[in-house]
């Protein structure tokens, strides 16, 4: 019997291939000759879930060490840095870059890692200037500054 | 002769004032954030691309070859300093030189690594200047099956070479290339797997992917790993090695180079398969391998040559075929892709003040990165010390702001977000991202040259079989492929790669 990450690495396959032959049913397949737009998705698709069964029967006969069977996954690392990217999206358009900024800075307390406030505060609010000066006024880029 | 007047335009181009400061602070930039742990060449690029925006095509492609070996060259930095690879075509230059400064030889092992690096970035450049031309006047001969089959060869090639599951590593490509074909299809104009989202109906942008997958999710798992993290111990002293490091360290850097030279043209080659592959041969050539491990200086020597000629000569076959090698070129395809620079065998004659003006500002940018690393070193060390809580999110910020003005739309930034939770669990569940983001480049490219070949043969796949030379590259991706079932190669394979541990 494989690890847990073997199993689920085939599943995924499995998954990913199914989910891309279902989404590709209405493109038109042709033939070799006269492909349509659906003849390399399908063949990709089938290929994944091939690949998917491959990695389920290999890891049927494999025998791993005992201490890599469970698939452990760092929830708060990952929950926190997916809602300070979603955050930056959706605050931008509504708070602007500084302010933006400065908040996803100050997030960082949230990450489990050492820190101290005043230092963390410092940061954010340089950062808040540098990137601002740095991205809208010397890179000149289309960025929303000031909320509105 | 034609090399020499060729060169001397690229000097021309190279050395104006502009170009140089483009060419410096893109070493500097890519320096500065290769050296902050958990980042390599890949995400720096990605994270730098911004600032290439609104420069002219060649100060832009001066600049982000720049970013490159800097990112690249920060890498070895972090290896050598804290034991933490930035990337990882620098993990076996940690295994000895991080031990080398523990024995208080920090400073020897930057100073080699610098040197080795400059000396291969010489050679390397010159073999560009001369194996591009030919390649690209070789590739006018192929037709759309060669390019199907060389192709086909690159992708298996670059699964074989990397580590990991072969049989993942394959699915990851397709996979790639599944997200690469979404958007609108190039020859009929019909759009495919866009879920009716206005987005994506251009397809999915590159960097929103390789900053996701690179970006986002390597931070979540550096965050996640902590104890991994340590200090640089120790001031550096000494930085200049003895005649006798330098009798030992010179043949591995020469042999480093050749090697280098040679992995990094191969499709699927490039920094890491270099490195790997120098770092063994210094091995088994050394008089008393038990050495290696314990701080041998040809344990530094030997890869980082290696790495920077791979990298370098892995600008070949992207110049001059348009086919990305690794995914850090595949990356730069993108990025000239948004200066209307398409890299292919017309590129080359096409715009040559373009193409040996980069090719000299790669030489120009190595020496610059000997100037700056072996003084700034200090900066790189306080730069090493700062506590992640305060890093990451300002490397947050920098890619958020990055995807955000590719199209200036938060739509990609949410995307990025997709992604990089995608990248963190294909990473859990022991799949490599990077031959995914190497089909995403090659997915497109492979359906159109594979549809016009069928086409051309009025759908007989025997084609790809009766002309010789996609037949001959057909014939070395199938034996790629027999290669890794036969048991011993395997073994052989793995233990290559096992220094990892």
């Amino acid at each position: 019997m494989g690890t847990q990450q073997q199993y689920l690495s085939g599943l995924f396959f499995i998954a990913f291939g199914a989910l891309a032959v279902w989404a590709g049913t209405d493109l038109t397949i042709g033939t070799a000759a006269d492909m349509g737009i659906g003849y390399t998705p399908r063949a990709l698709a089938i290929g994944c879930v091939a690949v998917g069964c491959l990695l389920l029967v290999q890891a049927f006969f494999s025998s791993p060490a005992d201490d890599e069977v469970q698939l452990s996954i760092a929830w708060r690392p990952l929950l926190l840095v997916t809602i300070m990217v979603i955050g930056f999206a959706f605050l931008l358009p509504r708070l602007g870059l500084p302010l933006t900024v400065a908040l996803m800075t100050g997030a960082a307390a949230f990450s489990g890692e050492k820190f101290h406030w005043p230092a963390l505060g410092a940061i954010a609010a340089g950062m808040a200037v540098l990137s601002t000066l740095l991205f809208s006024t010397a890179l000149n880029l289309q960025i929303p500054v000031w909320p509105f | 002769m034609d090399l020499f007047s060729n060169l001397a335009l690229g000097f021309s181009v190279a050395l104006t004032l502009k170009n140089l400061f483009y060419c410096f602070a893109g070493a500097l930039f890519g320096t500065l954030i290769g050296v902050l742990p958990g980042i390599g060449p890949l995400a720096t690029i990605a994270m730098l691309l911004p600032i290439t925006f609104h420069l002219e095509p060649t100060g832009a492609l001066i600049m982000l070859a720049g970013i490159f070996y800097g990112a690249q060259y920060g890498g070895s930095t972090t290896a050598i300093l804290v034991n933490l690879p930035g990337e990882s075509s620098s993990v076996v230059t940690a295994l000895d030189g991080y031990q080398m400064a523990r024995q208080g030889r920090a400073g020897i092992a930057l100073a080699t690594a610098a040197l080795a690096s400059f000396f291969a970035g010489c050679v390397a450049t010159i073999v560009i200047a001369i194996a591009a031309p030919a390649l690209s006047r070789m590739a006018l001969l192929f037709g759309p099956p060669e390019f199907t089959a060389l192709m086909v060869m690159g992708l298996i090639a670059a699964v074989v070479l990397a580590s990991g599951s072969i049989v993942a590593s394959i699915g990851m490509v397709m996979v790639g290339m599944l997200l690469g074909l979404i958007g609108t299809d190039v020859t009929t104009g019909e759009q495919r797997f866009v879920f009716g989202i206005r987005q994506i109906y251009d397809g999915i942008d590159f960097v929103v992917i390789a900053m996701g997958l690179f970006g986002v999710a390597e931070i979540i798992a550096n965050l996640a790993d902590r104890h991994a993290r340590e200090l640089p111990s120790g001031k550096i002293t000494r930085l200049m090695p003895t005649k006798e490091d330098v009798i030992q360290a010179a043949p591995a850097t020469v042999r480093g180079t050749l090697l280098g030279s040679i992995l990094g043209v191969l499709p699927g080659g490039g920094a890491l398969v270099s490195s790997f592959a120098s770092y063994s041969l210094e091995k088994r050539l050394a008089k008393d391998p038990s050495r290696f491990g314990k701080g041998a200086i040809e344990g530094v020597a030997g890869p980082e040559a290696a790495n920077n000629a791979g990298a370098q000569a892995s600008f070949i076959p992207m110049l001059a075929l348009g086919i990305p090698p690794n995914a850090v070129m595949a990356l730069m395809i993108a990025a000239m892709t948004i200066h209307g620079i398409t890299p292919g065998p017309k590129f080359l004659t096409d715009q040559p003040t373009l193409f040996w003006g980069m090719v000299v500002s790669m030489w120009i940018g190595n020496m610059i990165l000997v100037i700056l690393n072996l003084p700034l070193v200090g900066i790189w060390v306080k730069l090493l010390k700062i506590p992640y809580a305060y890093l990451f999110p300002a490397i947050l910020v920098f890619c958020c702001v990055g995807v955000y003005s590719i199209n200036y739309r938060v739509f990609d930034v949410f995307l990025m977000a997709g992604f990089g939770v995608f990248g963190y669990f294909l990473r859990r569940i022991g799949c490599e991202p990077a031959p995914m983001v190497l089909g995403f480049i090659l997915g497109p490219m492979v359906e159109e040259q594979f549809r016009r070949t069928l086409l051309l043969s009025d759908g007989d796949f025997s084609i790809f079989l009766t002309r010789p030379l996609s037949a001959a590259l057909i014939g070395v991706t199938v034996a790629l492929l027999l290669m890794m079932a036969l048991p011993s190669l395997r073994k052989g394979r793995e233990e290559a790669f096992r220094e990892q541990d």
